[in-house]
């Protein structure tokens, strides 16, 4: 019953986070969206994931992992993030909160040495909310309002697959990677007197995209003196180009409710060139008690292409992480629990006005294991506190605390029960 | 898992949260999408004065009840004098036995003012009442008089002086020649016939006209409903008179018919001016808005099409700017009005929302005419390169005459307010680039 009660909290918590906005940062305005910093199994360890692999947590960001996996039993693993934002710039200040299903993934054995993973990950986010009030160019008088607004991302649902040979393992996450990013804006002027003038102009832009996308992985474990394992990995996938069609439309409204639409431009089928991205990472576990992990992700995003338009705000990603973890490994609540630390520093693609929007982290996480007779629930919660921008030359900083939530089941599916 | 209701409860309320970001951004938001206001000056401006507007009242389609009476000079736009003609028709017949113990007293005329002057009002002001000739011809089909004189003259049967103040203006009246007042009473006194035929007394009376003095200096209006009064009374009782009046409607209920006649004596500058044939902004510098001389301004706005696909009209409006000085005691006008018209000049029709009272801003006063739709139309929707071609004038109408010819009616013949445009007209076009 317990099970049932928790897997449809779960369904229901997965549907509410559909209909929300993910996010609700301007920087979330360019491109395909805010790629995640943090995320994926190890948010507690600052997101480090080429080198990670263990039996308690699906590593789909690196799909060599999932041969760490216990053979025997069918994993469930649910991602939740929230997020309060505190948005400052020079002039003014602003808060927003948002919570979105940050992944919802599943794993198991195929074959002897085989694992398979699918799932649904986030890949990117676009929800923003602007209101500005202009002044009108060619009136000094005069002033509009402009209201922008987006929301969307890209999500993927994956099939990986991992396999072991030897101390090597390999991996593939082949994702279809699908989504919306819509920009909608409203402009309206104001006439002298402080009213809406009559006529004023919606517009609103849709990319549908989707495409395939493969990313590769690898890792290899070797084991340093009686007591230490030393894991490499590294992920990569190659520029690929995602189809995409654009639609842009214009309307005409006018406060007295008519409206009529201005333009609606042929959908604009075309593909958006998705960077090719790495990851390299190493691991280093010491007496099943502690790890530390680190990763350095970098993503040619000047290569970043829509519809055949280079974006020409954007520079290279780089992403370097580094996490510890501490496990007491004893009888007691506390000392079966796992603790972990960890930070990062992301040089994002995003540029304006000159300056790189970067993000700095700091995280803290907890993994709890919870026995049963066929199963083993492990409860992650990480909180991830950092800053993201700067305040100078007209930007805008925003200092984030999220804190994410990872419930992992995992049952005995493959047992065979002996009979004597 | 007791923590897990907990973990939930935390995660929904972050659900339900809201963003709260408004003008940050604002700095590195690449504005390329925006509002922006053009200025084209509306060089093709000029002055027009109407050849031609009704001046009839109180029948047909013109139905104004007020009328502008006498005379005033000014520099800029020159002499105006201003006539009422007008019938009067006995309303009815007294129940009273006219014997010998009746006896007529006066006849005079009530003039009831509307109290809008116009003028130097220091000097007394002489008005003539005449009456006329000929009876005033009414052409259905044609229901309309313009400036120049229609009907004759006749015999001069009363003056009215009077000092031109508002106060003084509320009980003004003609004390008519009693000649003339004694054979009116004796109309009734015997029950004339034609007293219930309305055309025979009209035959008989014609009507009259009130022309002010040459050396006049000021035009009021009065309301159009005259009243003739024929007063008698009781000679034994020798007090209490009574009246017979005669007035804006008969007895079988035919109505009243009066107009105006405006002459006008231009001033050197605006001699040239006509309805054909515009006199140029440039030329002096200024334009002209008035009524009863028929001033108006004719501007062809400037077909100014945008070729970007992502750029849409908003709003399209015309402002003037009056001049602020008023040295000659010439009321200005509080609301003007905006009439489409052919390239000619004749007027079409009134703009829709074509009015605009005066706004203020920044302590300049201006008229601003939205013409948004009209523009939109000519110039966005239905794109033809005809000349846009509108007057701009005092409060009215458009009247469709015989043939489709088009008069402007209302305040051009009932106020002689003006208005000097002062600057050339300017178009705003408010645009806004949506991509």
């Amino acid at each position: 019953m317990k099970k049932i009660i928790s897997l449809l909290l779960t369904s229901l918590l997965a549907l509410v986070a559909t209909a929300q906005n993910n996010v609700g940062t301007p920087y979330s305005k360019y491109g395909i969206g805010l790629m995640p910093e943090n995320y994926g199994a190890y948010v507690g360890m600052g997101g480090v994931s080429a080198a990670m692999r263990d039996r308690h947590n699906i590593n789909y960001l690196n799909p060599a992992s999932y041969t760490a996996l216990d053979s025997f039993r069918f994993y469930f693993q649910a991602g939740y993030a929230g997020e309060h934002v505190n948005i400052s710039s020079y002039y003014a200040r602003a808060t927003y909160s948002v919570a979105q299903t940050a992944s919802i993934n599943m794993g198991f054995r195929l074959a002897r040495k085989l694992y398979a993973s699918f799932g649904f990950n986030e890949r990117s986010d676009i929800g923003y909310d602007m209101r500005f009030t202009n002044q009108v160019s060619g009136d000094p008088y005069s002033y509009f309002f402009q209201l922008l607004e987006g929301e969307g991302g890209l999500n993927d649902i994956y099939l990986g697959l991992g396999y072991q040979w030897g101390k090597l393992s390999v991996g593939v996450n082949a994702s279809y990677i699908f989504g919306k990013v819509e920009d909608r804006q409203t402009l309206e002027p104001i006439s002298y007197s402080g009213n809406p003038i009559e006529y004023y102009v919606k517009t609103r832009t849709q990319n549908h995209i989707h495409d395939v996308l493969f990313t590769f992985g690898a890792q290899y474990p070797v084991r340093v003196g009686e007591s230490s394992l030393l894991t490499i990995g590294g992920t990569y996938n190659f520029g690929t180009y995602l189809s995409g069609k654009r639609v842009f439309e214009a309307f005409e409204l006018t406060t007295s409710g008519k409206d009529t639409t201005l333009l609606r431009e042929v959908p604009d089928h075309g593909k958006i060139f998705y960077p090719a991205r790495f990851t390299l990472g190493g691991s280093y576990e010491w007496n099943n008690h502690w790890q530390l992990s680190g990763d350095y992700t970098f993503q040619e995003m000047r290569k970043y292409k829509e519809f055949g338009e280079v974006t020409e705000m954007f520079t290279n990603y780089h992403k370097v992480a580094l996490g510890g973890a501490y496990t007491p490994n004893g009888r007691d609540w506390w000392q079966r629990n796992r603790y972990s630390v960890g930070s990062y520093f992301t040089k994002s693609h995003i540029n304006l006005l000159e300056h790189n929007i970067n993000t700095f982290g700091v995280t803290l996480g907890m993994q709890i294991p919870f026995y049963y007779a066929n199963q083993e629930l492990m409860l992650g919660v990480a909180a991830d506190l950092g800053v993201r921008g700067r305040q100078a030359a007209g930007l805008m900083m925003e200092q984030f605390a999220k804190i994410r939530l990872t419930i992992a089941f995992k049952e005995r599916w493959f047992m065979k029960p002996k009979i004597f | 898992m007791r923590i897990s209701p907990l973990l939930i409860v935390t995660f929904f309320s972050l659900y339900a949260c809201e963003n709260e970001i408004s003008e940050i951004g604002k700095r590195f938001e690449d504005n390329t999408r925006f509002v922006e206001v053009k200025r084209f000056e509306i060089e093709e401006s000029s002055t027009i004065r109407l050849d031609s507007f009704p001046t009839s009242v109180g029948q047909g389609v013109v139905n104004d009840t007020v009328m502008v009476i006498g005379k005033t000079e000014d520099q800029t736009t020159g002499t105006m004098t201003s006539s009422a003609y007008f019938e009067v028709l006995p309303s009815s017949i007294p129940s009273v036995d006219f014997s010998e113990s009746y006896v007529y007293d006066s006849l005079t005329l009530v003039v009831r003012s509307a109290r809008t002057i116009a003028g130097d009002t220091t000097a007394m002001q002489l008005f003539h009442l005449y009456r006329l000739k000929e009876i005033p011809y009414f052409n259905e089909q044609w229901p309309y008089f313009n400036n120049v004189d229609s009907v004759p003259l006749g015999d001069h049967v009363g003056s009215m002086q009077m000092f031109p103040q508002k106060d003084h203006l509320l009980n003004t009246y003609f004390k008519l020649d009693d000649e003339w007042g004694r054979e009116i009473y004796s109309l009734f006194a015997r029950r004339e016939d034609m007293l219930t035929d309305v055309w025979t007394f009209l035959d008989f009376f014609k009507g009259l006209a009130i022309v002010p003095d040459e050396d006049n200096s000021v035009l009021f209006s009065v309301n159009s409903r005259f009243e003739l009064r024929c007063y008698y009374h009781l000679s034994s009782q020798g007090d209490v008179p009574q009246y017979i009046a005669l007035g804006n409607k008969s007895n079988t209920g035919i109505a009243f018919f009066s107009f105006s006649r405006h002459k006008h004596e231009p001033a050197p500058d605006l001699k040239d001016a006509t309805e054909r044939s515009p006199l140029p902004f440039v030329i002096h510098n200024y334009g002209v808005i008035q009524g009863l001389n028929g001033y108006m301004m004719k501007l062809e706005v400037p077909y100014i099409q945008e070729y970007s696909r992502y750029r849409t009209i908003v709003k399209a409006q015309i402002a003037i700017k009056p001049r602020l000085e008023n040295f000659e005691n010439i009321p200005e006008p509080t609301r003007l009005y905006i009439y489409e018209c052919d390239e000619l000049g004749t007027p079409q029709r009134v703009l829709s929302e074509g009015y605009s009272d005066p706004t203020t801003l920044m302590g300049n006063e201006r008229f601003i005419f939205d013409i948004t739709d009209f523009y939109k139309n000519r110039v966005q929707k239905n794109p033809d390169a005809r000349p846009i071609n509108l007057l701009i004038g005092l409060p009215g109408f458009v009247i469709s005459g015989i043939d489709q010819v088009r008069f402007i009616g209302g305040n051009v013949n009932t106020s002689f307010e003006r208005m000097i445009v002062r600057e050339i007209p300017e178009l705003y076009i408010h645009y806004i680039q949506f991509k």
